[in-house]
């Protein structure tokens, strides 16, 4: 069985006197990997960094492998914690080659054990022919993997993650957390990293915290993020969304204008108005459907076109189409719900 | 660090902020002091004279550096023409000679030694006339001299003002219909007025803190009023009574400058600035500005290393290598323990100040940040103040004959450079050390580093650079000092800049040849380490 790693036990954080974060309650298991994400100024770095312990907790306890490290009277300081961090800006040392920042960290090691930590860690990163490079003669890519490699030299009971592909290009990023996914799992390290992306998220992590208004909104896995938001911002982080108005049916099925659709509706009485939320993969172009919609505007990304479609009632809706279907606007198409995962909201806004 | 350690250099601290904080008290109390005759006398008929003189030369030099200084740095930035790139750091080198030793060589440029007068002689067999035609020595003289070797100081810091921004600042200005002229008062000024104000600020303070150039002039002013109450009158009260006036009016200024800037420190918020375009001038402009400022670099430092050879060439046979050999090695010395001190203290409280920001430590930083804006002759007379009054009682409560215990060593004279030279360190490291992301020192105790360990392992090697910096620029303000060392020397201790005021005061200028160029080439090193600086931050 698992036993979790990292525990938050209602913590408070306040900074200069304003309350940033209250009531916080997070549980990670040992080698999860979990996002915090949220608005900018949610309080994600406050969190990470009480969890680092650069700052303390107004109240609460904050635990790691079961042991109390904060509660607000008794403060088990950053040096003792062992905790990786990588910062945004990565804070290479500029004096030491590859290889010395990765045995940083070590110092209290053996220089031969030092050695075979790092190139284990540059076998796995793909660093081992830099290693005798400064930081400003290798690329941001391989820079980031150094990091990478430096923090996780002294094997860190957690692993916290600021922002650290915010400043590389898509292509490079993508290679990168598959890589540091891999790394991560291969040595069972608990890592948190906080990001903006939803698709750095859902890449790299097994869950992920929401935070909205001080709090945990949600804490779930990836897919469920997507698909059951807890919130509509929280569906808004997420990705693309549009709301179909409905009426309850029974337990178990909504009335649309696009056919009765079939999902949870305990929440809700028989007959109330509700709103379902769509995503656009949620609505697939099909010219047999019965149920068609007119083409009011459309975006072209490649393989897919992004429609934005009016439906008979002038509900509007978003749809993902493969990008050989080029309709022209103006011009009706058939759609067909493929709703799996029913979520429904009081108010559209 | 461990808490013992941390309590010791808390304890020195203490100590070094005390050394610094007695004088500049010592000298504000003295303020309230009652007058006496000799207090009377210069009341009466030299207090006027010290008061408009240093007025009218203060004036006139910021007037005069503030035109030079930004109108090079417009030209340089704004226009292309023959030679621009490399006027860009050559108007730099006036810096390198100190104004007093320029007094000298244009005041002996006319005489029977100098080029001026030998051209008229030679080709003119007029030297004579030439000679007759004008003297230096004189308020306007100093003027001149005061404002050719300060306007760098204006012009080095208004050219990144410049140049960090686009030239699609102007070129917006110009969208919208303004014109030259408003481009210049609308976008131009308010851009540059940051670095104007601070430039002018420390033109200023340099100015009311010349001594050898007006002295040398025979110009009465704050500073040569200090010295002649202290060592022609021997009245150390009036002196102290000028000094604590002077000195309020630099804390004001200081004062000031800090209050104006605010929060105004413009920097481009976009990194990658495309360098400011050239607008189309005529061919008979471009060589009208190529003129302009190679006329500025002859005077401010072509003509007088001219002089300067022309003088080892004319008494080479004279110059006795062994004894400015040994005025080096002097210089040498108390300038390296003075720079290594300054280092320890300095590395210390910058690092104090990054790690924990606190009441102490931001005093600490204040009190050193003022040091260099004490003008050497208040500061001579503020250090040597309290150590003579504790000399002079001291006998008399424990009983023992009146003896000189710190008078005329050299542990005055490195607390003195202490004070004034410890502002240029730390602003420095200041610097150095703030480029450096906070996100080390967090990495670093993530590690199980303490404060100290990161400081040896992470911050002092990334210094390393800023470190050697710091050290050239003070070692080099120390060996061109002059009115400290001349106050506080101890007997029969020369420095390059002692020994070319003694041979001014003997009106010995064609044997200062030798001596004056080594101090040139010397304080050369800032200079080029300064402008290469500035090179590397347009480069970018």
């Amino acid at each position: 069985m698992n036993q979790s790693k990292l525990e938050l036990q209602n913590v408070k954080i306040t900074l200069d006197e304003n309350v940033i974060l209250n009531d916080i309650n997070l549980s990670i298991q040992n080698g999860e990997i979990v996002s915090l994400m949220g608005s900018s100024a949610s309080g994600k770095t406050s969190l990470i960094r009480s969890i680092a312990g650069y700052q303390n907790i107004s109240s609460g306890k904050i635990k790691i492998d079961n042991r109390v490290v904060d509660n607000s009277n008794e403060f088990i300081s950053v040096d003792k914690r062992n905790i990786g961090v990588i910062f945004q800006d990565l804070a290479l040392f500029p004096h030491l080659t590859v290889r010395e920042n990765i045995c940083f960290g070590l110092f209290k090691d053996t220089e031969i054990n030092q050695n075979s930590r790092a190139l284990e860690l540059e076998n796995m990163l793909n660093i081992g022919l830099i290693k005798d490079r400064y930081p400003h003669q290798i690329s941001g890519g391989q820079q980031q993997r150094v990091a990478i490699a430096r923090a996780m030299a002294p094997k860190p009971t957690i692993l916290l993650l600021d922002e650290p592909f915010s400043a590389l290009d898509q292509e490079l990023k993508d290679n990168l957390m598959i890589d540091i996914k891999e790394i991560l799992k291969k040595e069972q390290t608990t890592a948190i990293l906080i990001t903006h992306e939803p698709k750095e998220a859902f890449t790299m992590s097994d869950k992920i915290a929401f935070l909205s208004d001080g709090k945990i909104a949600q804490y779930d896995t990836p897919y469920n993020l997507y698909h059951k938001p807890s919130s509509k911002e929280i569906a808004n982080f997420f990705g693309i969304t549009s709301f179909m108005k409905a009426k309850v049916k029974d337990a178990n099925h909504v009335d649309t204008i696009l056919g009765t659709i079939f999902g949870n509706t305990q929440d809700f009485k028989a007959n109330e108005e509700v709103y379902v939320l769509i995503r656009p993969d949620d609505i697939i172009h099909d010219d047999d459907s019965t149920e068609s919609a007119k083409v009011i505007d459309k975006v072209f990304y490649g393989s897919d076109f992004l429609y934005h479609l009016e439906l008979k009632d002038r509900q509007r809706i978003y749809c993902y189409t493969p990008s050989h279907h080029d309709h022209s606007l103006n011009e009706s198409i058939g759609i067909k719900p493929v709703i799996d995962h029913l979520m429904l909201f009081k108010n559209k806004l | 660090m461990p808490k013992n350690l941390e309590d010791i250099n808390l304890l020195l601290l203490s100590l070094f902020l005390l050394v610094f904080v007695t004088p500049i008290i010592f000298i504000f109390f003295n303020i309230f002091n009652d007058s006496n005759e000799t207090w009377i006398h210069i009341q009466n008929y030299l207090l006027h004279d010290y008061i408009v003189n240093s007025l009218i030369i203060v004036v006139a030099v910021a007037f005069i550096t503030i035109i030079l200084g930004t109108s090079l740095a417009w030209i340089i930035s704004m226009y292309n023409f023959p030679g621009v790139n490399l006027f860009r750091w050559l108007l730099i080198l006036p810096m390198a000679i100190p104004a007093y030793v320029n007094a000298y060589i244009y005041a002996g440029i006319n005489e029977t030694s100098g080029i001026l007068f030998n051209f008229f002689e030679l080709y003119f067999d007029s030297g004579a006339s030439v000679y007759d035609l004008y003297d230096i020595r004189n308020i306007y003289g100093a003027i001149l001299i005061l404002s050719i070797s300060l306007y760098p100081y204006i012009y080095l810091l208004c050219l990144p003002a410049l140049s960090n921004h686009s030239s699609t600042v102007f070129e917006v200005g110009q969208s919208m219909g303004l014109n030259r002229l408003q481009r210049l008062t609308k976008i131009g000024i308010p851009i540059i007025r940051p670095a104007v104000i601070a430039g002018v600020s420390f033109v200023i303070m340099e100015t009311l803190a010349e001594y050898a150039t007006v002295q040398y002039f025979g110009v009465p002013t704050f500073a040569t009023g200090i010295f002649r109450a202290w060592f022609v009158l021997g009245d150390e009260t009036s002196s102290f009574f000028l000094s604590s006036i002077l000195l309020t009016l630099i804390f004001l200024l200081v004062y000031f400058e800090q209050l104006s800037r605010g929060k105004k420190r413009f920097a481009n918020p976009i990194n990658n600035i495309k360098p400011i375009k050239i607008e189309n001038i005529s061919r008979k402009v471009r060589y009208s500005l190529s003129a302009y400022c190679s006329i500025i670099l002859a005077l401010g430092f072509l003509i007088p290393v001219l002089q300067l050879i022309y003088w080892i060439s004319y008494s080479f046979e004279e110059i006795n290598f062994i004894f400015i050999l040994s005025l080096l090695n002097s210089s040498a010395i108390i300038a390296l323990i003075s720079s290594i001190l300054i280092l320890f203290f300095t590395i210390n409280v910058a690092y104090l100040i990054r790690s924990n920001k606190n009441l102490f430590n931001n005093f600490l930083s204040k009190t050193l940040s003022v040091g260099y804006a004490i003008p050497g002759v208040v500061l001579a007379v503020a250090v040597i103040g309290p150590v003579s009054i504790l000399e002079n009682s001291l006998p008399s409560i424990f009983g023992f004959e009146p003896k000189t215990i710190l008078t005329g060593t050299f542990y005055l004279l490195i607390v003195a450079y202490l004070i004034r030279f410890s502002t240029i360190s730390l602003k420095t490291l200041d610097s150095g050390l703030n480029k450096i992301s906070n996100n080390y020192d967090h990495l670093a105790s993530s590690f199980g580093l303490n404060k100290f360990q990161t400081l040896f392992k992470v911050h002092l090697p990334i210094l390393l650079p800023t470190i050697y910096t710091a050290m050239i620029l003070v070692f080099v303000d120390i060996v061109k000092e002059l009115p400290i060392t001349l106050i506080l020397r101890p007997f029969n201790f020369n420095t390059l800049p002692v020994h070319l005021y003694e041979l001014a005061e003997s009106e010995n200028l064609s044997s200062m040849g030798m001596p004056g160029l080594i101090l040139i080439i010397i304080c050369l090193i800032p200079v080029i380490i300064l402008s290469r600086g500035i090179m590397n931050n347009e480069s970018k």
